[in-house]
């Protein structure tokens, strides 16, 4: 990303550049149209100014001639104008000595290229300006020439025995001449560029200039020299430059910045990428969660997801139970050791469990608030659940009572009917058919009469014992009772309870017990009831009445199948009726044992459940000798 | 014409009561057999051969229309009143399509003999 990052800067810092530097072009061409223009200004200058050089030169020559009458007067005077015009690099004196101009004085006398005695008429090359000089008597600027390897022009004023003579007599009264030696160099090494400057016969001092050319004709001495001077090859100008060099160090800073601004803003957003990832994960997640009540599929789909998600190497759900105790519930992916990162899951303030994750990398702080806030949602939609299975396991168990009580209504019913039918059958039989009955006849149909209305008020009675249950109005009035006295007065009532079984009792003769009577009859009657109920016909049911410890035992003890071990508790219960094959041959309303605990509860009494010697069920009630605070006792305990 | 009649039923009192009304009625209506629980039922069904079934519904295990299912699918032209203490519209309903003939309350025990007539092989 970074590397990218300074690819963009640098083609943006090389754009600004060539901007810049196409910038300085338009510049620098602006620049040269006013250079020209310049130029042209400079080079007339220039020409003007060599122009000067040459004459001054000329006009001291002529000076210097003026007064050097003799070699004397030269010597004297010629100096000084040495250093007057820095052009001129050696004067000399030279007499016309007949045909030849002999030099006389040449200064200084080792820099000149002229030398003293020297014949300057037999040097073809001055030969033009001297002639003018000795001949016409007029100042000339000679030919350039070059004398020991320097470009030089040669200047010659006449030395005149008489200057004010007639034009004829000036020439006659020629005595000599003066001769300057100016650089060719001197003369031009103020032009910047190539400069050179040719004589009217095509001899040039200077370099051969190339390139624009701005040619001018100086008049030097009465003679059209022209001087070439070349312009300067075109350069960046200084404002160019400024332009190029400013704006490429302005490309450079801008680009720095904008690389600078640039990371600045991706990385913000790519904090905000990040941020957006997240909550559209935890928004994800949060609608997965919704998705399910059911935590079987709830916890894999979310923990996998959030594997998925933020690349964990392992996910684990623990759940928090009623006792505090975490009990892991679903887990993903390679547990390593140490690492593991541990969130509370948490509803508010209460612990619903634990998310442990393995990273599989080094998670961000905006990453494990993320994962916290998933946690948070996990927590929640947990809750959710179990209250929804809780609700569901209520309203199941409130189906099931449903269930039970319907079954229970229609068991009364029928049970109520049935004994209503038989009395009232056999009745009407005997009332009718009296004369055609013999005795036996009607002897049993009394006896089913008899039988019948037993059970019914055996029913009736279970049935206003359960709703004073339901309606908590229950009461016993314990008191000191002989337990085998009481039992024994009420064993006949039994009788139509006992159906075609027999009925054992044994008892002590007197058994102290601080009971309700009607508690006893109450508990002895269903006991009876559903010993006769599930043990087969023809079977003894054996009710015995002894003091044991501290206690009254009462025990009734049958011969059929007995009760499984596993189901001696909740036979107590309300409704509940055994899933046995007797059982489910038996009719029952399921009230008779939840009414006898509860008598037994109040009363003190204690119910056991075992099983009888040779097999069959065995209660066992231990009915309390002494007054006793009856909300302390647990009344049902199962035997072993 | 004879009607012989199975009474089935768990309730001791109601098989007596039920043969004593079946008997004084007379009129060609005879007790075949009785049974107090759904296999000695079908175990007598098929030894008597009955005419009519007087079936009580509830009882212990297998119920009177459990019953009264397995006769008629191997017997469709059985006859069968369904003789119960506890009837409502949805029992009513389910003896029907069952192919039970009539339903007759327990308390209406007197109506017995007529259900047998009407419904009987003399019908």
């Amino acid at each position: 990303m970074t590397s990218r990052r300074w690819l963009g800067a640098a083609g943006l810092g090389l754009l600004l550049v060539a901007g810049a530097v196409f910038s300085a072009v338009v510049v620098a061409n602006a620049a040269d149209s006013a250079r020209s223009a310049r130029f042209r200004e400079a080079a007339s200058i220039e020409a003007e100014r060599v122009r000067n050089v040459v004459e001054l030169a000329a006009t001291e020559a002529e000076r210097l001639a003026a007064i050097s009458r003799s070699r004397a007067d030269f010597g004297a005077a010629a100096p000084p104008r040495l250093d007057h015009v820095d052009e001129v690099v050696a004067l000399a004196y030279a007499e016309l000595d007949g045909p030849r101009l002999v030099v006389r004085t040449a200064l200084p006398r080792n820099a000149g290229p002229l030398s003293t005695g020297e014949d300057l008429l037999v040097r073809p090359e001055l030969e033009l300006v001297l002639t003018r000089a000795v001949t016409e008597a007029d100042t000339s600027a000679g030919t350039p020439i070059e004398i020991e390897g320097r470009e030089v022009l040669i200047i010659a004023a006449p030395v005149l025995s008489d200057p004010l003579a007639a034009e004829a007599a000036r020439r006659a009264s020629v005595t000599g001449a003066v001769i300057a030696v100016l650089d060719g160099a001197r003369i031009l090494d103020e032009w910047p560029g190539a400069a050179r400057l040719v004589a009217p016969d095509g001899r040039a001092i200077g370099p051969q200039a190339a390139g624009d050319l701005h040619r001018s004709v100086i008049d030097l001495t009465g003679r059209p020299f022209e001087l070439l001077l070349d312009e300067p090859a075109l350069g960046w100008s200084d404002s160019a430059r400024l332009v190029l060099v400013g704006g490429t160090l302005s490309a450079i800073l801008v680009a720095i910045v904008l690389f600078h601004q640039t990371t600045r803003r991706r990385e913000a957003e790519e904090h905000a990428e990040q941020r957006s990832q997240q909550l559209t994960r935890i928004a994800e997640a949060g609608a997965r969660l919704q998705q399910s009540l059911d935590l079987s599929e709830l916890l894999p789909a979310f923990a996998v997801s959030l594997a998925n998600d933020f690349e964990l190497r392992s996910v684990a759900i623990a759940l928090l139970d009623d006792d505090g105790m975490l009990t892991e519930v679903f887990s993903t992916g390679e547990r390593a050791p140490g690492g593991a990162i541990e969130l509370p899951l948490r509803r508010g303030w209460r612990a619903v469990g634990l998310l442990t994750i393995g990273p599989g990398r080094e998670l961000d702080e905006a990453e494990l608030t993320s994962l916290q806030a998933l946690g948070d949602l996990l927590a929640v939609a947990m809750s959710n659940a179990q209250l929804y299975e809780r609700e569901q396991a209520s309203a199941a168990r409130l189906r099931d009572l449903d269930a039970l009580k319907n079954a229970f209504l229609g068991t009364v019913s029928h049970e109520l009917r049935t004994s209503m039918t038989a009395i009232m059958g056999f009745g009407e039989l005997l009332s009718d058919a009296w004369d055609t009955l013999d005795d036996t006849r009607r002897r049993e149909m009394a006896n089913r009469i008899r039988r019948s209305a037993g059970s019914l008020r055996h029913l009736v009675d279970d049935l206003l014992d359960f709703a004073r249950l339901e309606q908590e109005r229950l009461r016993v009035s314990p008191r000191r009772v002989d337990l085998a006295g009481v039992v024994r007065q009420m064993i006949d009532t039994l009788s139509p309870l006992l159906g075609r079984h027999t009925l054992d009792l044994r008892t002590d003769d007197a058994v102290s017990a601080w009971a309700d009577p009607i508690a006893i009859e109450r508990i002895l009657a269903n006991l009876v009831s559903n010993a006769a109920k599930y043990s087969p016909d023809g079977t003894t049911i054996t009710v015995s009445v002894e003091p044991r410890g501290s206690a009254a035992r009462l025990v009734v003890a049958d011969q059929g199948p007995g009760i499984p071990a596993a189901e001696r508790r909740r036979i107590f219960a309300r409704f509940y009726r055994l899933d046995t094959p007797e059982a489910v041959r038996t009719r029952g309303a399921g009230i008779g044992l939840a009414i006898l605990r509860d008598f037994a509860e109040r009363s003190g009494a204690t119910v056991t459940v075992d099983d009888a010697p040779g097999g069959g069920a065995r209660f066992v009630v231990d009915f309390p000798t002494e007054p006793m605070d009856v909300g302390s006792a647990e009344a049902v305990a199962v035997g072993t | 014409m004879s009607n012989r009649t199975l009474i089935v039923d768990d309730d001791e009192d109601m098989r007596f009561l039920l043969r004593a009304i079946i008997e004084r009625a007379n009129e060609g209506l005879e007790v075949a057999a009785e049974a107090g629980g759904a296999d000695e039922a079908l175990a007598q069904w098929r030894a008597v051969q009955p005419d009519t079934i007087v079936l009580d519904h509830r009882m212990p295990g297998t119920t009177g229309l459990q019953v009264a299912e397995q006769i008629l699918a191997e017997r469709p032209e059985q006859t069968i009143i369904l003789f119960s203490a506890y009837l409502d519209d949805e029992l009513i309903a389910r003896a029907g399509e069952v192919g039970i003939r009539a339903c007759i309350s327990k308390d209406r025990y007197d109506d017995i003999p007529d259900a047998l007539w009407r419904y009987g092989p003399a019908a």
